[in-house]
């Protein structure tokens, strides 16, 4: 039995769709499939397929400790799965608003495993329930709310025209208990489902009507007065027509709509249709508002209800009167245009990364990016000892675990004024350009999944699995897997051409890692640090500073970093021997996969008090929109995976 | 007996697809992945999105099916075996395959969402480029047996097949066909789920078929 079974009675038929079910598993990670590979789990290996499309996929995994916001995104995928479904937890805790999980266990290939066997077996007897129960939360709740398809700054609970051009507003779903999109003049009111809406007296008497002048309709202000640009006296417009100053469901709404052929006058009628003489298609129209029995109380804005709009005029529009207001785009055709989220679960893009674009045709207008993988502030904690310092630190980005251990470990030893040895430096040298190189394909697999490689995503993912806890003797084996693939990688035909130019960043001081590398700027802690100059480590950089500079960085730090492990000679996490009761600050810097990381910390009596930690992530966030503006949708998306964000390092 | 044979070499051809396309994505050689995911098909719920345009997500991957079976019925797949012989058979082919545009355009608006209509609009994008590489070799085939008729077609080939005396237009017709029964992917991900199992076989069959036509005797 699992919690989203199909009704339906397990009969003969049904047992062997059931068990054709339990063989063709389809899975939607969350937050990802990157965070997957990072913690080391082979989804195909334990036989489920990973599909990019919640409706494909018949098991939601979760994996590891998500943030509410995560939930809530996961609660509309699963609702979004079909029948019969599963959920499998591996190393969650809480999961609400999602249901209980059908099967929990913890994050290792093996359980993940017997995870799978028991969801088959689920499966196979459970598909199909006499009773089934529903799924529902409250973020799938939905409210509408109306706006007009020509000004997409008007926005309004209740069905009616639009003040600016007098067209119908067109309903729009938008989440309930989601701020508006769009804010108009009336922010600041209180949002409310479309029945319940009352408005406050004030709003009633003054909000409601604003002055513009006839020629100007651009000036707009809420007292009557002259026109800045004409002089001409400013005309009162109700700023919000049929403002919700009626009680009434907005059904009563629809009767005011009636229909009428442009050719017969005489034909009208309540619905849309065709003419019955000529056969043409209705058109709708405003009723007078004298006509229809209006049932609500009309008071002081009785007589003002849509005199200043001539409806009637709008029935034929011109090409131009209808895209006239239409934002204008770079290449100056008018379109709609459409807001549509990429993430935080796009396939693709790192998990977590929630990317809002903002599209004219498939050209991106806007974009904003934010993290989800992060609430509050991570760092505000309680005070803790320092092995659990390092614990808690390992555990902040499941994407770079060995380089954060690395940076509390570093950070402590300068408060404590530990010397290492030599041979440990390098030990440590050996982890951390060991996880550079997991982590460097982890970000190929996305960067194959996003430009349609099926190669590179299945090489690089197979490579990174079997790097991640690979000790030298299995590096050395997996040398010439890895230079094969590079060099299969930069023999790719239309490669180039299709990452070159795009994303291109220049002489932004403050970029970090191997974005800052890939546009010529040597950024790199590891030419400060005394067991990399040892080895005679020397950063790579690039001019060009676009996402095929970026590729090409990445791709030569894999090989320097397979020649410094090489001579690094030894690989081992690091650890802190604790020192009894010190006190003091100590700070390290290290150059994770992505970048460099700074920690600041305070220690009392061996307790660390506070922390300041810097991260690139948060800064390159910042980049999305002036990097993806007027790009093509797949280039855009490119661009910010050439990034190689980690919403994990994101403190908002 | 030979026409059986055939058909079932067809289906074969279309299983085969099936089979190297979960190989391909997946990385794991599967021969039953096919068989099992069209059962398994029959057993999930359909679910419409909120605010569909019922009509055009109805109709859509129906008429994707349609217009296979339609661009099929013009080819002479044995002596015996043409369904209509039509006079104007090879611009039927192309006729029927245009539908093929139509019927992804409206499966990419039907469900009103921004990520299906992207995937119709990049669908349309690349089918219209290799929807050209259909044409001209049927046109270049057509002008050398001077008639539109499909039989006349296979018989402009009895002393020397097409494949030999155009080998180009076989290279860029095989492409474009192979293209197209693939390509699909790349949209198919972000649609419903519960129509692949008709688009697996529809899309496949006219790259197979069409081959088979222009290698056919």
């Amino acid at each position: 039995m699992i919690s989203g079974a199909r009704q339906g009675v397990l009969s003969g038929f049904n047992r062997l769709v059931a068990a054709a079910l339990a063989r063709d598993l389809g899975v939607f990670v969350v937050p990802g499939p990157d965070i997957a590979r990072a913690y080391g789990l082979d989804i195909g290996a334990a036989g489920l397929h990973l599909v990019a499309s919640p409706r494909h996929a018949s098991v939601l995994l979760i994996i590891g400790d998500i943030t509410p916001a995560l939930r809530e995104a996961a609660a509309v995928v699963y609702a979004q799965m079909m029948r019969p479904r599963a959920l499998l937890a591996v190393g969650t805790g809480a999961l609400s608003p999602l249901p209980a999980a059908d099967i929990s266990t913890g994050i290792s290939q093996q359980e993940l495993l017997e995870g799978v066997h028991q969801l088959r077996t689920a499966f196979t007897t459970g598909a199909f329930q006499p009773e089934v129960s529903d799924f529902d939360a409250p973020v799938l709740q939905i409210r509408i709310e109306y706006t007009c398809p020509m000004h997409p700054e008007i926005v309004q609970d209740e069905p009616g025209s639009c003040p600016k051009c007098g067209m119908f507003l067109v309903p729009r779903e938008v989440q309930a208990g989601m701020p508006r999109t769009h804010s108009d003049n009336h922010a600041d009111r209180q949002i409310t489902s479309p029945h319940t809406h009352k408005t406050s007296p004030e709003m009633d008497l003054g909000a409601a009507v604003e002055y513009t002048c006839p020629m100007h309709p651009e000036v707009v202000q809420n007292e009557p007065g002259q026109c800045p640009k004409c002089g001409m006296n400013l005309e009162p417009r109700k700023e919000q027509p049929e403002q919700s100053a009626h009680e009434h469901h907005h059904t009563d709404h629809s009767a005011l709509v009636e229909y009428t052929c442009p050719m017969h006058p005489e034909v009208v009628q309540n619905e849309p249709g065709q003419c019955p003489k000529c056969g043409m298609n209705l058109q709708p129209r405003k009723e007078q508002p004298e006509q229809p029995a209006h049932e609500h109380h009309h008071t002081d804005h009785n007589d003002m209800d849509h005199s200043h709009m001539n409806h009637d005029d709008m029935d034929f529009m011109s090409m131009i009167e209808v895209t006239k207001d239409l934002p204008r785009s770079g290449d100056g055709l008018p379109m709609e245009w459409i807001d549509a989220a990429f993430g935080p679960f796009f396939p693709g893009l790192p998990g977590g990364l929630l990317l809002s674009l903002t599209l004219d045709g498939d050209t991106v207008a806007g974009s904003s990016a934010r993290s989800l993988a992060k609430a509050g502030d991570p760092l505000a904690h309680a005070p803790m000892d320092t092995a659990q310092f390092v614990e808690f630190m390992s555990g902040i980005d499941p994407l770079a675990p060995v380089a954060y251990r690395l940076l509390a470990c570093r950070a402590l030893e300068n408060a404590a004024g530990v010397e290492l040895s030599a041979e440990a430096a390098r030990a440590r040298i050996g982890a951390l350009e060991r996880e550079r190189i997991a982590s460097h394909l982890n970000w190929l697999t996305l960067f194959g999944q996003q430009t349609g490689f099926d190669w590179l995503q299945q090489h690089a993912a197979a490579l990174q699995l079997n790097i991640r806890q690979a000790n030298l003797e299995q590096l050395v084996a997996l040398k010439p897997a890895m230079q094969s693939l590079i060099k299969r990688l930069r023999h790719t035909p239309l490669l180039k051409s299709r990452t070159a130019r795009i994303g291109r960043v220049m002489h932004d001081t403050s970029l970090l890692g191997p974005v800052a590398r890939a546009a010529g700027i040597n950024s790199d802690a590891r030419s400060a640090d005394a067991a990399y100059i040892t080895q005679g480590f020397s950063p790579v950089c690039r001019q060009e500073g676009d996402a095929y500079a970026r590729l090409q960085v990445r791709l030569e730090e894999i090989s320097h970093s397979l020649a410094l492990l090489q001579t690094a000679d030894a690989i081992e996490l690091p650890v802190f021997a604790t020192v009894r009761g010190m006190s003091g600050g100590g700070e390290a810097v290290v150059e994770t996969p992505r970048g460099q990381a700074s920690l600041q910390l305070t220690l009392k009596q061996g307790q660390v008090t506070a922390i300041q930690l810097t991260t690139l992530s948060t800064h390159h966030l910042t980049l999305i929109p002036t990097l993806t503006e007027q790009l093509e949708l797949g280039d855009a998306l490119v661009t910010v995976g050439s990034l190689d964000l980690s919403p994990w390092e994101v403190w908002q | 007996m030979i026409t059986l044979a055939l058909l079932l070499l067809l289906t074969f051809g279309a299983y085969l697809v099936a089979v190297l396309e979960h190989w391909t994505t997946y990385g794991r050689f599967r021969p039953t992945a096919p068989l099992l995911a069209a059962l398994a098909l029959l057993g999930r719920e359909s679910i419409v999105p909120r605010k569909p345009d019922r009509i055009f997500f109805e109709v859509g991957p129906v008429l994707l099916l349609i217009s296979a079976v339609l661009a099929a019925t013009v080819i002479p797949l044995t002596p015996n075996l043409i369904i209509t012989d039509l006079a104007t058979g090879a611009l039927f082919i192309n006729a029927a395959l245009v539908y093929v545009l139509v019927a992804l355009l409206m499966a990419g608006w039907g469900p009103d969402g921004a990520y299906a209509m992207i995937g119709g609009w990049r669908f349309l994008g690349q089918l219209i480029a290799y929807s050209m590489l259909i044409v001209m070799p049927i046109t270049a085939v057509a002008m050398r047996a001077e008639s539109l008729l499909m039989s006349q077609v296979v018989a402009s080939q009895t002393h020397i097949w097409n494949i030999l005396y155009q080998p180009l237009g076989f290279v860029l017709f095989f492409i474009a066909a192979m293209a197209l029964a693939f390509c699909r992917r790349l949209t198919c991900r972000m649609r419903k789920a519960n129509w692949p199992a008709v688009w697996k076989p529809s899309m496949a069959a006219p790259g197979w078929r069409c081959s088979d036509s222009v290698v056919s005797r």
